[in-house]
């Protein structure tokens, strides 16, 4: 497969002691103040229980960093604290913006995601058992989705039924397919990677890959959208087609293909808009959402007023409106940034998401193994599209689909999920490190 | 391989790049404009915290005050109390809903205060200044009391410095309950919400008289030897009708009177066949700035809200001669000088109405006033109305 090696692999100078010391603190500094700040705006009181959130964090955070340090002392040491940073931030912006329960609920996922986090990254036998059970592991999360069909419910008992319950938690199928899509693309992709690239069939003047090799992805990523569709999560479908085009283009290097699927997209995009309601009333809402700004457009025009009082520094935790805008803590949460915590602060959320990507690719590169690199890609491209979705949604930029901003927004199960990749991101850093540095090739 | 990852990547980091773009686009180019719009509800919600001062009368007796309760995000929020519904109209109301009106909105700047940065920044409340008013709040109380259900309005003035010291209106309204009963205030015939003392339009009717007589003694023309006694039109005879238009106009009625509350300016009649000397309608303020000219040197004075007010130079609205003249001419009753007088509205089906313009005490003036009852011919009601009244403002 011939993989060029990457000059300087992450991680592989081990960083200044300082540096653990003030990364692992300065997030949780963060958040205490922000849950400090909050109390004071509340009512002044510093009780226990406003604090058991930052505390349960701060507690996840030192086990999970001295869990690492011990057992993988050379994994990418920026991951963490920025996820520690994004997550802290989170649950300040839920305890802002939501009630008591949810903060706690959301605790309660982040100390599951921890657990999920460390178990990826430290699990001792290799990733071949996912790569190689790829379809067992997608069509699992395609019947859990499909479970959401016959036995779905809505937390907030109206909206989409999106989710699976029992025993008061709620879980959301399409989030776990995420990370079942990556690592089934991955595998795929992996696999098949020279003959998408070298075994074509002429159609008409065109050159195309192999039926033979692209029809089961097609197949099996087709399926996923047509559910997700069906049930009307636009965001999570609009996720899927740019995470396949991202890692179809990193594992075959053909943007014609890229191209190609973007002409169709704002085609389905133009045919959507004429024929399903709900595409026509987004596109509107985006195009001029001042015409109807009382109505249809209403979130996206709150969201706009709410960056817009934020200015450059903020109004201060706790002191803006955000609550004028529906669905603040979920959708929205970027737009609660933006007004409390200004310009500054929305700048800081974006400038941590580009070090989160950056750093994923890095890993990426620095991985031998082409499924472990696809693996990294995809993660890295999921947080970034992400993200990017929504931040771009919520200004603007683009149509608002409706998806969570990865470790921030409320949602337990795009926690716990996001999370996991994060551990396995871990894993693929330490591991690279760890076998070029011993010259163990072994797996 | 290795290329297309570095390509996606930044295509990635590209993509976050503009990003934070548009977030300095909306975050500080476009800020002011979209923070001014009238549907963001964080204008209604610093609205709601703004404390505003007091409305006092001249005895600091507390017309208006708004009290702190909890709101939203922690922070209090002001409600605004009217403690005292005789002064509705004086005082107006303030609303979010539907805007303010009266000393409300007159004094609306000095009410709301301004903002300074270190309290913008530290999310204080905005305070504002407490305002004394001219009005004497047990006179206003009596005056409400004694129109009772009557439809009218009385308006008394200081008549050196215009001062505004009494001002009602029937019906009224409740302005601690405006935005439950608004849709009934505004649909109902009889228009609750219209000041009747400074918007309230009516013909002046046998007190077209004394207007004709201000004309006539102004000019130098002789006058009948007794002139209360004489028939209208021969009385105005000599006057013609361009002079009586011209005496109307020099007395201030074809124009809004000088008073920072919302007023009509008044309405020379037309001299169709149908209107004549008597449909001149004037509002009641309108006629007591004339009573105060009459009682004073022969100037009109401004008229001045506030406590305490400075004299006001007024414009003239005839000689001091022409002032003595008519004050010679003005029958009194028990210590109150005064016109009398009966109108019927051009506009049929319209019951009669009864003036009482006058000034007390009769020999040294120093409280001009107006009263106006819509309710038929009732002059006995509207001079033991106005000698009660009359009687509370004099020392």
């Amino acid at each position: 497969m011939g993989i060029p090696l990457v000059s300087r692999p992450p991680g592989a100078l081990s960083p200044p002691k300082w540096w653990s010391g003030l990364s692992g603190s300065l997030p949780l500094a963060f958040t205490f103040v922000a849950f400090i700040q909050l109390a004071l705006v509340e009512d002044g009181r510093m009780t226990a229980e406003r604090f058991l959130a930052p505390v349960m964090l701060a507690a996840c955070a030192m086990t999970a960093t001295w869990l690492l340090q011990r057992h993988m002392p050379r994994h990418d040491r920026v991951l963490l604290p920025l996820v520690i940073l994004l997550i802290g931030w989170g649950l300040a912006e839920v305890d802002r913006l939501a009630p008591t329960v949810f903060l706690l609920r959301q605790t309660l996922w982040m100390v599951l995601g921890s657990g999920a986090l460390l178990a990826a990254a430290l699990f001792p036998h290799g990733l071949r058992w996912l790569e190689r059970l790829r379809y067992t592991w997608l069509l699992l999360g395609l019947f859990l989705l499909g479970m959401t069909f016959f036995l779905g419910v809505n937390p907030s008992g109206v909206g989409a039924r999106l989710w699976l319950g029992a025993a008061g938690f709620y879980f959301q199928p399409s989030e776990l397919l995420k990370l079942l899509m990556v690592v089934f693309l991955a595998s795929y992709l992996a696999q098949r990677q020279a003959a998408l690239v070298e075994v074509h069939v002429r159609v008409h003047r065109w050159r195309v890959p192999h039926p033979a090799h692209v029809s089961p992805l097609l197949f099996m990523w087709g399926f996923s959208m047509l559910l997700l569709l069906w049930q009307r999560d636009l965001g999570a479908a609009v996720l899927f087609f740019g995470l396949f085009l991202a890692m179809f283009y990193a594992a075959t290097g053909q943007g014609v293909y890229v191209l190609a699927s973007g002409v169709l997209l704002i085609g389905a995009g133009v045919v959507g808009y004429h024929v399903f309601d709900v595409v026509a009333l987004r596109v509107d809402a985006w195009l001029d959402p001042w015409r109807d700004a009382s109505g249809r457009s209403f979130q996206i025009v709150q969201a706009l007023l709410a960056f817009a009082s934020g200015g450059v520094l903020g109004q201060g935790l706790g002191q803006g409106l955000p609550s004028a805008i529906p669905v603040v803590h979920t959708d929205f949460v970027f737009a609660a940034v933006g007004e409390e915590y200004g310009l500054i602060g929305t700048l800081g959320l974006v400038v941590a998401f580009m070090l989160l990507v950056s750093r994923a690719f890095r890993i990426a590169l620095g991985c031998q193994r082409m499924f472990e690199r696809l693996l990294a890609v995809g993660i890295g491209a999921l947080f970034g599209l992400q993200a990017l979705v929504i931040m771009a949604g919520t200004l603007k930029l683009i149509p608002l689909t409706g998806v969570t901003l990865p470790f921030v927004s409320y949602g337990g199960s795009s926690l716990l999920v996001s999370m996991t990749m994060v551990g396995l991101l871990l894993r693929l850093s330490g591991r690279a490190v760890v076998r070029q540095s011993s010259g163990e090739g072994k797996l | 391989m290795t290329l297309a990852i570095i390509r996606l990547m930044r295509a990635l980091l590209l993509g976050f790049v503009v990003v934070a773009g548009a977030l300095a686009y909306w975050q500080m180019i476009q800020a002011p404009q979209l923070v001014a719009r009238a549907d963001n509800p964080r204008l209604i919600q610093a609205e709601r915290r703004i404390h505003r001062g007091r409305l006092l009368d001249r005895t600091g007796a507390v017309l208006a005050y708004s009290a702190p309760q909890p709101g939203p995000g922690h922070t209090d929020i002001f409600r605004r109390h009217y403690p005292q519904p005789a002064t509705a109209h004086l005082v107006g109301y303030y609303s979010l809903r539907y805007g303010s009106s009266g000393c409300e909105a007159v004094f609306d700047p000095i009410l709301r205060g301004r903002c300074t940065w270190l309290e913008a920044l530290l999310h204080r409340s905005q305070r504002g200044e407490d305002v004394f008013l001219s009005a004497d709040l047990a006179t206003m109380r009596l005056a409400d009391a004694e129109l009772g259900y009557h439809v009218g309005a009385f308006i008394a003035l200081d008549i050196t410095s215009g001062a505004l010291l009494t001002m009602v209106s029937h019906p009224a309204y409740d302005p601690n309950r405006l935005e439950e009963t608004w849709k009934t205030l505004t649909a109902d015939p009889s228009a609750p919400l219209l000041n009747r003392a400074t918007q309230g339009i009516y013909p002046v009717g046998d007190l077209a008289r004394w207007i004709g007589l201000a004309g006539l003694l102004s000019a130098g023309t002789t006058t009948p030897p007794d002139p209360l006694h004489t028939s209208l039109e021969e009385l105005l005879a000599p006057l013609s009708r361009m002079g009586y238009l011209a005496t109307a106009h020099q007395l201030g009625f074809s124009q809004r009177p000088p008073i920072a509350l919302p007023a009509s300016p008044g309405r020379l009649p037309r001299f169709d066949g149908r209107e004549t000397e008597r449909d001149l309608a004037v509002t009641p303020l309108h006629m007591a700035r004339l009573a105060a000219a009459v009682a004073g040197d022969g100037r009109m004075p401004g008229v001045e809200l506030r406590h305490p007010a400075a004299a006001s130079a007024g414009e003239r609205a005839f000689s001091e001669r022409v002032a003595r003249t008519l004050r010679a001419l003005t029958p009194t009753y028990n210590g109150l000088a005064g016109w009398v007088g009966v109108a019927l509205p051009v506009e049929t089906g319209r019951a009669p109405l009864t003036w009482l313009v006058g000034y007390a005490p009769a020999t040294q003036p120093c409280v001009a006033f107006a009263l106006v009852l819509e309710d038929g011919d009732n002059r006995p009601a509207a001079l033991s109305i106005a000698r009660r009244v009359v009687a509370a403002l004099l020392p």
